[in-house]
């Protein structure tokens, strides 16, 4: 029979002991979600690719100031965001911005009339999504994109979880806006 | 169209938004495996050789892009057409209470980093608690033949102020030290400050001039000044080896 998975916990507490296949495992159960967090903050795929794998090494270098019991997915994600903040401060990023709205195929859709209004309701929402404020528009990806929690996501923006709701408020009264206009149409 | 509804709408997005993601193991284990680099030596050696690099951007950007894309530490850089954050009436005290430099670290938590450049008199310090971690300020007066220049410093912790940047304020990227990222803004924009609650401090909006903004790890620095740039730069250098 197999075993169940090991926690993050007792992953992470072998990786502070220097077991790095402990923290092998820790980089494959969160490469997609630190990869992303961090595309969402540097609008990039090579600096978010680079901001990933710092904020990995990064991690690793500080386990022991990791609180003991502490939850090790939010830390490394903070520090992931921190590291694609820093890049996304880059000049030469500007020139390889990638916006939301610039995706342009999506998945798998029923029939192709059904595709096509799924296609416009996807692509206005990625539009509205992308005129959002910086920084209602990190939280709203983070809290919907991502499925993080409210505290996560709070950690990742650099704010108090008061403020994530306050925002995503804000946020989500313009999305519905903009979806109920498209509909309408 | 209900809440859960969007909700489910968004959720559905992160099937098309975000690129593929790379195997990201090996490096990493790769870089683990990597000594760590010996930074603040690093950057003692690179400001000893007094080199700072001047890259210029390439302007202009589109306008809608850099609204957001441009910041700093914990300063977010907008373009605007008009300033919606109006400078405070000239009353207002936006640096904040005047303060003995030995009291400043016990207030925002930081000691503040001193420049060390010759021909600066002895600065007057300012401190606001209000604004995220605390804001810490260090004034130059313009007297006789040193030049007046403010320098803030604050913990880079999310966003804790904002730029607007109008008409024909311009920036550049700027390199100090060899390898502190930072921003040369010329011509008048306003600052203001964000407070606990997350809403701007009316108080702390002002109309400002050439401005150099950078970030050394937790600390975010502006020098504020008539000075022309090499001479800020010379001064951003000599905190920024301070670190050393």
């Amino acid at each position: 029979m197999d075993r169940p998975p090991e926690t993050d916990r007792k992953l992470a507490a072998r990786a502070r002991l220097g077991d790095l296949a402990a923290y092998a495992e820790l980089v494959r159960r969160y490469e997609q979600l630190a990869y992303r967090v961090a595309w969402l903050v540097c609008r990039s795929a090579a600096e978010a690719e680079d901001a990933a794998q710092e904020g990995f090494i990064k991690a690793y270098r500080a386990m022991g100031r990791l609180r003991e019991g502490a939850e090790f997915r939010p830390w490394l994600l903070q520090i992931v965001a921190n590291q694609a903040r820093n890049r996304a401060r880059s000049a030469i990023r500007r020139a390889r911005y990638e916006t939301l709205a610039a995706v342009d195929s999506v998945g798998a859709v029923p029939s192709p009339e059904a595709a096509a209004v799924e296609h416009e309701l996807q692509q206005s929402l990625l539009a509205a999504v992308d005129r959002l404020p910086e920084r209602e528009r990190l939280i709203v990806a983070c809290r919907y994109l991502l499925e993080l929690s409210e505290a996560e996501t709070a950690s990742i923006a650099g704010v108090p979880p008061g403020t994530v709701k306050s925002r995503l408020a804000r946020a989500m009264g313009r999305l519905r806006a903009v979806l109920e206009e498209v509909e309408r149409d | 169209m209900t809440n859960d509804r969007l909700e489910r709408e968004l959720q559905a997005l992160s099937e098309v938004v975000f690129p593929a993601t790379p195997p990201l193991v090996n490096a990493v284990m790769a870089g683990i495996a990597q000594p760590a680099a010996p930074r603040r030596r690093w950057v003692a050696a690179v400001a000893a050789a007094a080199v700072v690099v001047v890259a210029v951007l390439a302007l202009p950007a589109p306008r809608a892009a850099l609204a957001r894309l441009l910041g700093i530490g914990g300063v977010t850089i907008e373009h605007v057409a008009e300033y919606d954050l109006p400078p405070a009436s000239p009353t207002a005290e936006p640096l904040g209470r005047e303060v003995e430099l030995d009291e400043v670290a016990g207030l925002v938590g930081f000691a503040p980093r001193l420049p060390r450049v010759a021909g600066l008199t002895d600065p007057a310090l300012f401190v606001r608690t209000d604004v995220a971690d605390g804001l810490a300020s260090l004034v130059y007066r313009n007297e006789g033949e040193s030049a007046g220049l403010i320098i803030t410093q604050f913990r880079t912790a999310g966003e804790v102020a904002i730029k607007q940047l109008s008409g024909d304020a311009r920036f550049r990227e700027v390199t100090i030290a060899g390898e502190l990222r930072g921003f040369w803004i010329e011509g008048s924009h306003t600052i203001a400050f964000f407070g606990a609650d997350d809403t701007v401090l009316e108080d702390s909006a002002r109309l400002v001039g050439n401005t150099l903004l950078w970030q050394d790890d937790e600390l975010t620095f502006r020098i504020e000044s008539a000075l022309p740039l090499s001479e800020v730069l010379a001064i951003a250098q000599s905190i920024g080896s301070d670190a050393g």
